[in-house]
């Protein structure tokens, strides 16, 4: 129990400037991290290196980076939890002096220990003598409860500070992540009312997830991310540093997460009991209480796709090959594992929110998490495209993937005899989310003429384009589309954009046959796909081979993508 | 050999790869798979030098901020207050020892600018070699986690 002595005597600021002193060690370790991934180590991998020499430094590098990262996410961490901790102090003292001062007011004495006096007066009747004990009465419990809080207090917020002590080597290990996400869920459940996930806007549009941000101050944006990085980083209409930051801080933790649950999975049983086909007793407990197969499966697939994530990060500042555009920063602006089914994953390539050009690429059938590298490097030779068609301007291209795909476009070829991609459901499921980023890219740009943005489907995301036009407003200027199996719409001017401003390309039928799979199952509208003349787009000349060769460097169609990204229409060569 | 010898052969080397260098095409030696740069390195080490200063400065606001927080203050009423004086420890060791890493990161990569490794596999060799060191702990400190490291 907290003695009167202490609690009166406790300065509650002294907490909150030992909590400054750990946020100014988070941040400068958040400039270093910065500085060190996206500053020092692509210039050295700029081209003017090159050797055994550079890979041991930059591999000394990036371990100085992790710790960095942990410093900035630990600090924050301890920041909260002392100012958590001088808060509750600061009010339990508030409530001792209140009872004390009103106690003395009054007419009593309060020791040392807590307890209440009175002087009794000559002659005193016996009901006075009673009503003043009741009064000390009172005042003594007031003054019990706030050293009651003060208590409270201080037995919940020391453990959380235990369990914060910084670890005593330079490998950020897997298990010292996940030992900051379980840090981080403690101190979400102490954190109480102050910095709520309930206050977090959830369901709302961008414009109230800008609005709500704006409406905070440095030191509850910092909270917020420190302790839901997460809900954080998903929030369309934030500032995309601000997503990145958090959504890397979520990555790192699910990659050790799912690193360490891999590594210690427990070893499979014997699975069948001969000469039976059916399982053992222990092959079905395992898999009950494991996941099983399925599980190990998931982890190693999504452990397969971070990876790919974290390769994207360090090609930042490289020339994918030589004499190309050396690759801008990336920003992590969506990630989650599972997200509606195939993961999210949501990467730029240069900060949308200042770009002149911004383009979203929205990829198609089998598209997920485990297999994004090529849909990564897609955006990437769109951006590398688009910075040469239009030299000086700032250009973001951005690979979204957050719905679930359909997993075959080709009868039994791809594992199902009616293929999911003859379903238009993944589309409809795939339009309000995609709608709502863009519109959050658009909020984050500070509106509509913040740059010129462009949507890139390929084959079914082109679907889920047209579902999401079709729904309310698409932030986007221009529809691109390639490969398309139909858009669930019979016309280009259906479409949410300025008549004129969709463009379409297919390879032949002998090339690409997605456009006449989708025509036959509906995906369109009247029977029409994108690059049929009945449906009004502008037809751009393509010399791809196949359904994915729309990307290839150097290529027409590539370059028409360019082209319209950049706002030079008068250079698209139209059919 | 004393050190003043090896430092005139270290110069003596680096004059002759110097040498060698410009009588090529201008560039740095070495074929396509090996390349270096002197400000390439000497840039990289005067980041790596003024982030080491910058954590310098934060750690000394870290150690202002435990004003009135230290043992024997009032504070020590409160197990709060004990736990954050035992966490300030652990942060100001491992804030040190970050702190020597860059210092020893920078000095190599600062040599390697300077031309005063014998060669790509010397430089190699100097970055995989660990000198920073954890300090050993205090009797009963270290993470929890770690059994006490």
């Amino acid at each position: 129990m907290t003695s009167l002595s202490t609690l009166r005597d406790a300065k509650p600021a002294e907490f909150e400037q030992a909590a400054d002193g750990y946020q100014a060690v988070g941040k400068a370790a958040h400039a270093a991290k910065d500085r060190i991934t996206d500053q020092t180590m692509v210039q050295m991998r700029g081209g003017e290196l090159k050797g055994a020499a550079l890979t041991a430094a930059l591999k000394r590098l990036e371990r100085l980076s992790d710790n960095f990262h942990y410093t900035q996410v630990e600090c924050g961490l301890i920041t909260l939890a002392l100012n958590g901790f001088a808060a509750e102090l600061r009010s339990a003292q508030r409530k001792l002096n209140d009872a004390m001062d009103d106690a003395v007011s009054a007419g009593f004495t309060v020791q040392g220990d807590g307890s209440v006096h009175w002087e009794a007066t000559f002659g005193e009747v016996r009901e006075d003598a009673d009503f003043k004990r009741t009064k000390a009465q009172g005042f003594a419990d007031r003054i019990g409860d706030a050293l009651g809080d003060a208590t409270k207090a201080d037995q919940k917020w020391a453990p959380q500070l235990e369990r914060l002590k910084a670890h005593n080597d330079l490998t950020v290990s897997d298990k010292d992540w996940a030992d900051v996400h379980n840090d981080t869920v403690a101190l979400r459940k102490v954190s109480g009312g102050h910095l709520a996930k309930d206050d977090i806007p959830d369901g709302k549009s961008p414009a109230e997830n800008a609005k709500w941000w704006r409406g905070l101050t440095a030191d509850e944006r910092a909270g917020y991310t420190a302790l839901y990085p997460a809900s954080v980083g998903a929030l369309d209409g934030l500032p995309s540093d601000v997503r990145d930051d958090a959504n890397r801080t979520v990555l790192e933790e699910k990659r050790a997460k799912f690193q360490l649950e891999l590594d210690s999975f427990p070893k499979m049983p014997m699975k069948y009991q001969p000469p039976t086909s059916s399982t053992t007793d222990e092959y079905d407990e395992w898999r009950d209480r494991t996941g099983g197969e399925d599980r190990i499966e998931f982890l190693e697939e999504s452990l397969k796709g971070m990876e790919q994530i974290e390769e994207r990060f360090d090609r930042t500042g490289t020339a994918p090959k030589p004499g190309e555009s050396i690759l801008p920063q990336a920003y992590l602006l969506g990630f989650d594992p599972v997200g509606a089914g195939d993961g999210r994953v949501i990467i730029a390539n240069g900060n949308p929110d200042t770009a002149d050009h911004t383009a979203v690429y929205v990829p198609g059938t089998g598209a997920g998490l485990s297999n994004i590298g090529g849909d990564l490097a897609r955006g990437e030779i769109l951006w590398g495209a688009s910075q040469v068609a239009a030299p000086g301007r700032e250009i973001s291209t951005i690979t979204w993937l957050d719905y679930d795909t359909p997993r075959s476009a080709v009868p039994i070829k791809d594992g199902d005899f009616v293929p999911e991609a003859t379903d238009p459901e993944y589309a409809q499921k795939a339009a309000p989310a995609l709608n709502q980023f863009m519109s959050g890219v658009q909020e984050a740009q500070g509106g509509p003429d913040g740059s010129h943005t462009t949507i890139v489907g390929h084959s079914y995301g082109s679907t889920a384009i047209g579902e999401a036009s079709k729904h309310g407003d698409l932030a986007a200027d221009d529809i691109v589309v390639a490969g398309s199996p139909g858009m669930q719409t019979g016309h280009a001017d259906n479409l949410d954009v300025d008549k004129g401003h969709v463009w379409a390309m297919a390879g032949s039928f002998s090339v690409d046959q997605v456009p006449e799979g989708g025509r036959l199952v509906g995906l369109g509208g009247d029977r029409n796909v994108p690059t049929d003349p009945e449906f009004g787009a502008n037809i751009m000349r393509t010399d791809t081979v196949d359904h994915s060769g729309y990307w290839r460097e150097g290529s027409l169609s590539l370059l028409n993508q360019a082209a319209v990204i950049t706002g030079k229409y008068d250079e698209v060569k139209l059919d | 050999m004393t050190f003043d010898e090896e430092w005139a052969q270290l110069k003596a080397d680096a004059a002759t790869r110097m040498n060698l260098a410009t009588a090529g095409d201008g560039g740095g030696p070495g074929d396509g798979d090996l390349k270096t740069s002197k400000t390439a390195w000497n840039r990289a080490a005067t980041s790596i030098a003024e982030l080491r200063g910058d954590l310098k400065k934060a750690a000394v606001r870290l150690d202002d901020g435990q004003t009135g927080l230290g043992a024997g203050d009032a504070v020590t009423g409160f197990v709060t207050g004990a736990a954050q004086a035992g966490v300030h420890q652990t942060w100001q060791r491992y804030l040190n020892l970050v702190g020597r890493e860059c210092g020893e990161v920078a000095g190599k990569l600062r040599h390697a600018g300077n031309d005063l490794y014998k060669n790509d596999q010397a430089i190699e060799e100097a970055f995989t070699q660990q000198a920073t060191k954890p300090e050993a702990p205090p009797a009963g400190g270290g993470h929890p986690s770690a059994g006490g490291r």
